[in-house]
């Protein structure tokens, strides 16, 4: 197994909650509890800039539970999770916790859903030009005054006809949503969610429920957002994928980060394979 | 059989009275109270179940500005009250229930108008609302001091007379109002075609799919839920002002609740979600309202209909069953509605 194009990360300690040289995304103590529960105890983590990051973990792991919790879908009994920018030109924090879904999304950080919201009842471009922030025509005092905005929507029609194209979704254009397969509606749900051009992406198991044929097109386009400058965070099952397009692998289990590191280390750490992969994923993996 | 319904049933004149009532002002002040629910339900998802608050909203609170003088008698300003009312209306229903699943809007919006219909028949504020008799009061009435002369007479462009033809003459008042409410008609819905074309528009419609998607996205649902509810409570406001300048005064047994669920058999039939739905709905609906009661009317006084089963003094009720049935018929078979598009359609009972 080879781990990708990511040298930096070579020099990462694999512990949990370690320290990375360029964080985009650092949480701090966020805990959240259902009933006598603690679905999410996380004590630190940091998110590498510019890198593919996969939440891996058994059911139950709080995996989705810590995705709605830092883009704000559910609130944390405790805890602050902010962005970072630390370069020479360019430095800043900016709090995220307690802030509302739209808010976090305006900040960069957007998400899509395990179960895929694709608006069915409104067409494929219709669902694209959603996605793009700051519009001034989603202002009811310029709504009726179509100069004010139809410059930006041209702009944002260029840029959804562009993703559509990339992501083989041009044919549909027209289409309602509500015809498009499984795996059609995820990449739409990505594309869409590019459209506000985050520093963050967020996907919630976008392999999940899609055809094989599409999965090895649904990765190349992680891969390529990755390659564009844009982080990825994602959660999957699918072991196959996450150890082929992973720069950096997050193990959670019972809420608690148990282990982190590239995929050649996750899946040699005992620590994992006990908790999490089993033995059976275990012989598996040593052929790869 | 054919012949002898035929016998006792004068077609020329059915249809002389129901095109009569679908172009009325009845049908007007449904359209436009359409054309407002059709912003709340059938573009935002909105389950607005108090149309009839937004409409008493408006009639009493122009009538109140009115008859009080608190505006300096000015019925324009009088207006412009009745419609600000109708905005705090829309914000105390919406902040607290808003945020929450839509279940709670409908069932905040059901006690609402409740609320404002008893509140308005009570007799605390007799001296405002005028308790059961309404505004103006019965002896302003009398006198003809009222609200609806300043717009029927003052207001009046149309010289004397009897406008029209067949079963179809107005005199200069009616009709002047019928221009007037159908104007409305034609600029709220003209209004919906444009904030529908536009981005605002989009987000509206995003939310009706799904809030969830719309927030990851970066909109603020709840403040575009709240615009919605405003405008197109406003919308519904204007209908019952006009309504109150047809009748000529303001009373509680106007804003009953099966007023809300017309004005839902009107949107539904039209087809939700469409621009002239709510239009197309209203003609529609008083079209067939009045044709089949009268239609029972005359074939049982025909005596085709014998009186065992039907009187002339049930015909009323037995309309509304047959609403009832056409509803439920249009919801399995249409439920996108005459006009509206299939593949939008908000009711599905497949």
């Amino acid at each position: 197994m080879s781990d990708n194009n990511a040298p930096e990360l070579k020099n990462i300690e694999p512990t949990p909650g370690s320290q990375k040289p360029d964080p985009i995304l650092k949480v701090d103590n966020v805990v959240r509890s259902f009933g006598g529960l603690r679905a999410v105890d996380i004590d630190h983590l940091e998110v590498q800039r510019g890198i593919i990051t996969a939440f891996i973990g058994p059911n139950g792991a709080g995996k989705t539970t810590l995705f709605n919790l830092i883009t704000g879908f559910d609130k944390p009994d405790s805890g602050k999770w902010t962005f970072h920018q630390l370069s020479k030109s360019d430095s800043w924090t900016t709090d995220l916790s307690g802030l509302r879904p739209h808010q976090i999304a305006h900040k960069g950080m957007v998400r899509t859903f395990q179960l895929t919201k694709s608006l069915a009842k409104m067409t494929v471009l219709d669902n694209m030009l959603l996605g793009a922030a700051e519009q001034k025509g989603e202002f009811l005092r310029y709504a009726l005054i179509p100069s004010r905005w139809k410059s930006q929507e041209k702009e944002i029609l260029i840029k959804a006809e562009a993703l559509l194209e990339k992501f083989n979704l041009s044919h549909m254009r027209d289409e309602y949503a509500a015809t498009l397969s499984g795996g059609q509606r995820k990449l739409l749900e990505m594309a869409r969610a590019l459209m506000s051009e985050p520093k963050l992406i967020l996907l919630d198991e976008p392999m999940a429920g899609v055809n094989p044929v599409l999965v090895e097109s649904l990765l190349a386009h992680i891969e390529n957002l990755r390659d564009e400058g844009v982080s990825v965070l994602f959660i999957e099952h699918d072991m196959d994928a996450i150890m082929g397009i992973s720069d950096w692998i997050v193990v959670l289990a019972e809420g608690r980060i148990i282990a982190e590191g590239t995929p050649s280390e996750v899946s040699k750490n005992p620590a994992v394979i006990d908790a999490y992969l089993g033995s059976s994923i275990a012989e598996e993996l040593k052929d790869v | 059989m054919i012949m002898n319904i035929l016998a006792g049933v004068d077609i020329g004149d059915l249809l002389g009275l129901a095109l009569r009532a679908s172009i009325g002002v009845q049908a007007a002040t449904f359209a436009l109270a359409a054309v407002g629910l059709n912003l709340h339900y059938g573009y935002t998802g909105l389950l607005n179940f108090g149309v009839v608050a937004f409409m008493a909203a408006g009639a009493y609170g122009m009538a109140i500005f009115f008859t009080q003088g608190w505006l300096g008698g000015s019925l324009i300003l009088a207006i412009a009250g009745g419609l600000v009312f109708a905005v705090v209306i829309a914000l105390s229903i919406g902040l607290p229930s808003l945020r929450l699943r839509a279940d709670y809007l409908a069932i905040t919006t059901i006690a609402i108008a409740e609320v404002l219909r008893i509140s308005f028949r009570s007799q605390r504020l007799l001296d405002l609302t005028g308790g059961p008799f309404g505004l103006p009061s019965i002896e302003d009435r009398n006198a003809e001091v009222s609200f609806s002369e300043i717009v029927t007479i003052d207001w009046n462009p149309i010289s004397d007379g009897s406008y029209g033809f067949w079963r179809l003459k107005f005199d200069e008042q009616t009709l002047w109002v019928m221009i007037l409410g159908w104007t409305l008609v034609l600029l709220a819905t003209l209004l919906i075609w444009g904030l529908m074309k536009s981005p605002w528009g989009r987000v509206i419609k995003a939310i009706r799919e799904d809030e969830d998607a719309a927030r990851a996205l970066g909109k603020n649902v709840f403040s575009y839920k709240l615009q919605s509810l405003i405008i197109g409570g406003m919308i519904v406001a204007l209908a019952g002002i006009t309504r109150a300048m047809n009748t000529g005064f303001v009373e509680t047994q106007q804003f009953k609740p099966q007023t809300t669920f017309f004005i839902w058999t009107v949107l539904i039939l039209g087809g939700a979600a469409s621009v002239w739905g709510p239009v197309i709905g209203a003609v529609s609906f008083w079209f067939i309202i009045v044709f089949v009661e009268e239609l029972l009317r005359q074939m049982v006084e025909s005596g085709w209909i014998p009186s065992v089963i039907l009187e002339s003094n049930d015909v009323a009720s037995v309309r509304m069953i047959m609403m009832g049935i056409m509803l439920g018929v249009l919801m399995i078979w249409r439920p996108q509605g005459l006009v509206g598009k299939k593949e939008e359609a908000q009711i599905d009972v497949r």
